[in-house]
């Protein structure tokens, strides 16, 4: 009689877990899913810990040419210098396995080279990437200080670097909430590589 | 006599993986230039439809005749879908493409124009690209096509064509709650077939044609497929494809709105399907619906009586919500489950050797798993954990069914059985009663 009811007990929490696996999305406006990350250094970074102030996601791969030409052409360092009171973290989502992933020393090398002074985070089994939703490299969230997605999309319009006047959504979106105006627009499309999802 | 130059080409801005050149047709009737964006890709390798999808980004292109700018626009045929890892997916076209071009204002025949290209093209890895193509406008339009001509020609024909003026009848509907879905049917008449057959592929081996860069289009066979844009307030899941009528196709797709809790009150849903019509052109439409309403066209007498049983299954399914038919249906293997594991002890059965027992048991089980992770994707979480409590309470209910002695006591734990499945099967049909 105990197996039988172990056996139940089992088949349910199986069945309780599979939905669990389900998509999740962070709209704007949703709280933002937290998470617990370590940097390049092995510092664990606890997203909850820093409610009260805004923190930009920047999905991120050295690998990726859209990464790298806003790297070098220093779009997300020059917007989180622009805010200084922001916390700006990088998320690198690559699998282990996947060909574009990078060594904590080589990111480390390209972060010195390209004067990325944030945290760059990995997240190589993807499951903070899965759970916001992020598909592309670059790809942006902005939360506000109640941990709520204030943003999310492509840094700006401008997918290959041609025009000579561009919008950064993120910029933008971080000076509106600055001055208490209401962000727009909260969501764009976002372009780039796909994030290099391990599973 | 030999007639005026009737196509022209720029040389091909060759890559290895993707080579793109500019493609000039002979001139319309009405005299506007017919131009074209050509790519050939290597195997693995594509490049992106309007809405790339969840990455990518679709080709820019600034024109200029003589220097001077000109505005354009980029049309798109018909794309494929492509599955990346982690779930994402890519909408685009692989082996060879030919995006039509159109100028805002025609520049005087024979006169020089360059494309300043930007694309990605991405197999494991994307690679975006910079061109320079020009091409002179061929003079005068001739009454043999060349190579290129039938090429451009071949791909303006996969040119998605307006649901509207293809006389195809189709309805979608949008519907809101803590799932909003819209819910798009076409019931194309099997031997339609709008505008023409496209012109058959020919053998244009043109002296130009030594390509770089790869394989040759083949035109994809397989199911119909519907593409979906990004909407003002709201983006797409991947449309599912769901049982239609007879002849009709009818497609799921849930609604993500952009604001959580907040889908649009107007949704605007530009859709594109393809392989619908007996001669493989897309159908596309652009249109407005309400929140909670359906549009489109009113059923013709020919279909009168299709359209009025899509309206009964209609009526049907908003009686009985598909979650709680699913939570119904699941308690026929919860049941099933139940009784092999617990009857062998009360009752003898020589004939079924037990292991086959439990073999069907572990197949229920597996199809309540599978039921569970269909009401995932159909109900709010909150709902669903609350279907799935109830058949926890059933399965402990039996439990206690079986090992009660006394008659009175098992009756009640079979009520409280009965209590708990009909507490499953509410929760999931009244979706107001757990909104929070």
């Amino acid at each position: 009689m105990n197996r039988n009811i172990q056996r139940l007990v089992l088949a349910v929490v199986a069945a309780v877990l599979v939905p669990a696996c389900a998509r999740a999305e962070s709209a704007v406006g949703a709280p933002a899913p937290d998470f617990t990350l370590s940097d390049l250094n092995g510092k664990a970074h606890h997203l909850a810990d820093y409610r009260g102030r805004v923190v930009v996601l920047e999905w991120l791969n050295p690998n990726c040419p859209f990464s790298r030409r806003h790297a070098e052409e220093g779009t997300m360092t020059r917007t989180a210098a622009a805010h200084s009171d922001v916390v700006w973290l990088g998320i690198n989502s690559t699998g282990k396995k996947h060909g574009d992933f990078v060594t904590p020393d080589k990111q480390a090398s390209y972060d010195k080279e390209h004067g990325i002074t944030y945290p760059v985070l990995y997240d190589s089994d993807g499951k903070v990437g899965h759970e916001y939703g992020a598909s592309t490299t670059p790809h942006m969230f902005v939360i506000d200080e109640q941990g709520k997605v204030i943003y999310r999309g492509a840094i700006d319009d401008d997918p290959y670097g041609r025009g000579k006047k561009r919008t950064n959504y993120v910029d933008a979106a971080l000076t509106a909430h600055a001055a208490g105006k209401p962000v727009q627009p909260a969501s764009t499309t976002s372009y780039g590589c796909s994030v290099k999802y391990g599973g | 006599m030999t007639l005026a130059v009737k196509a022209a080409v720029s040389r091909w801005s060759d890559h290895r993986v993707v080579a793109s050149r500019l493609v000039a047709g002979a001139p319309a009737a009405d005299g506007t230039p017919r131009l074209g964006l050509h790519f050939r890709l290597a195997p693995e390798w594509h490049v992106y439809w309007r809405h790339p999808g969840d990455a990518g980004a679709p080709p820019q292109v600034a024109v200029a005749a003589g220097g001077v700018p000109i505005p354009s626009e980029i049309s798109y045929p018909a794309p494929q879908r492509f599955r990346l890892p982690g779930g994402l997916e890519a909408l685009g076209y692989a082996g060879e493409v030919v995006y039509p071009l159109r100028l805002a204002s025609p520049p005087p025949a024979g006169s020089t124009i360059t494309a300043s290209l930007d694309y990605v093209a991405c197999a494991v890895e994307c690679i975006p690209y910079h061109d320079e193509l020009a091409v002179t406008l061929p003079v005068a339009a001739s009454s043999t096509a060349s190579g290129e001509d039938e090429l451009l020609r071949r791909w303006e024909a996969r040119l998605p064509r307006a649901v509207e003026a293809a006389g195809v009848e189709w309805r979608l509907r949008y519907r809101t709650g803590e799932a909003p879905e819209i819910e798009l049917e076409v019931a194309p008449d099997a031997a339609s077939s709008i505008g023409g057959a496209p012109p058959t592929p020919t053998a244009a081996a043109s002296s130009s044609d030594a390509t770089p860069g790869g394989a040759t289009a083949v035109p994809t066979k397989g199911p119909p497929e519907l593409f979906l844009e990004p909407a003002p307030g709201a983006t797409f899941a991947s449309p599912e494809r769901i049982a239609g009528d007879a002849g009709a196709m009818r497609f799921r797709a849930a609604v993500r709105p952009d604001v959580a809790g907040q889908p649009p009150q107007r949704l605007r849903v530009a859709w594109t399907l393809t392989r619908a019509m007996a001669n493989d052109v897309a159908l596309a439409g652009v249109v407005t619906v309400p929140a909670g309403g359906q549009v489109g066209t009113s059923g013709e007498a020919s279909n009168a009586r299709s359209a009025a049983r899509s309206r009964r299954d209609a009526a049907r399914q908003e009686r009985v919500p598909r979650g709680a038919l699913v939570a119904l249906l699941a308690l026929v293997p919860l049941v099933a489950a139940l009784l092999l594991w617990l009857i062998p002890e009360r009752l003898a059965l020589p004939a079924i050797p037990p292991s086959w027992l439990r073999g069907a048991s572990f197949l229920a089980a597996a199809v309540l798993v599978w039921s569970a992770y269909r009401l995932g994707a159909l109900l709010p979480t909150t709902q669903v954990a609350v279907v799935e409590l109830s058949w926890l309470a059933i399965a402990l209910a039996a439990q206690g069914a079986a090992a009660a002695s006394a008659v009175t006591r098992r009756r009640l734990w079979l009520a409280l059985a009965l209590l708990a499945a009909a507490a499953g099967v509410w929760a999931a049909w009244s979706p107001a009663m757990l909104s929070s």
